[in-house]
């Protein structure tokens, strides 16, 4: 018979494989959650950006036809003979509207229409168009 | 007290990790790019409507200046662009960058200008682009 070899006991580690794997995987993830949160951040503030744009576009367009078909409005101009007024199209979309005549045309006048929307972030959108109303015409 | 030995070997937590973070960068990285598309075609189209409203400027200003030479009983074809078409009406056609014309034909008949056509038309032919990436079929 022989005599079981005494072995001295096994000393276990106190960082398991698998610890030491999970410290790692979550210290990785954190990182990468952040950079990740970073990039959904820019392109949900570009997608913003870039309906607000698209509204404040349409918005500008639609204000523009409405003008055109109607330059003299309700005649109330400032001291500087230009019509000032603001459209609200929604609760963030305001158009803000000058109109300038120019009289300088012998049958009729020249109107300049200048069309801004300013958004939340203080960037401004701008359009201008400009309606030719002959004298004899009568705006619909 | 009985201990069970853990089922979760080593490696089981990284390639899951892996899996999440390449789907959230992909994730990611669509949304961007489909933010930043949108944001182009806005652009696009913001340019696009400028230089509409910029040649309709320019045409509502030639209607002015063909009015005032009907007036003065100037020859209306004096002015820069306008022609007298076959049937006696006036044409002019204002040319923007992007490839397009705001083509208008006016009646002078009466002393005045009275617009019979105001149209905003694509100049440039339609040429399709083929990356070669389609599936031809076969």
């Amino acid at each position: 018979m022989t005599q079981p070899m005494l072995l001295p006991p096994k000393k276990r580690s106190s960082f398991s494989p698998v610890l030491i794997e999970l410290t790692i995987v979550i210290l990785f993830f954190a990182l990468s959650a952040s950079v990740i949160t970073r990039l959904i951040a820019v392109a949900d503030n570009t997608a913003r950006t870039s309906a607000y744009e698209s509204r404040a576009i349409l918005a500008l367009q639609s204000v523009a036809e409405q003008v055109k078909a109607d330059p003299i409005g309700d005649n109330t101009c400032n001291e500087c003979g230009a019509r000032v007024f603001a459209i609200e199209v929604d609760k963030d979309l305001t158009v803000d509207c000058v109109v300038t005549s120019d009289d300088s045309p012998q049958q009729g006048t020249l109107y300049d229409i200048e069309l801004t929307v300013t958004s939340p972030s203080g960037k401004v959108y701008a359009l201008d168009a400009v309606r030719y109303l002959a004298d004899a015409e009568v705006a619909p | 007290m009985k201990q069970y030995p853990s089922r979760m070997g080593v490696g089981a937590s990284s390639i899951l990790l892996i899996l999440v973070v390449v789907s959230l960068t992909l994730f990611a990285a669509l949304s961007l790019m489909q933010a930043r598309a949108d944001a182009a075609l806005t652009q696009k189209t913001a340019e696009s409507i400028a230089t509409f409203y910029d040649a309709d400027a320019r045409a509502q200003e030639k209607l002015a200046a063909l009015d005032d030479a009907l007036q003065q009983g100037a020859s209306p074809e004096s002015i820069d662009g306008v022609t007298r078409q076959a049937d006696g009406t006036l044409s002019f056609s204002i040319q923007t960058q992007d490839g397009h014309a705001l083509n208008v034909r006016v009646d002078p008949s009466n002393g005045k200008c009275s617009i019979l056509a105001y149209q905003y038309e694509n100049t440039q032919d339609w040429a399709g682009e083929n990356a070669g990436t389609l599936w031809q079929g076969g």
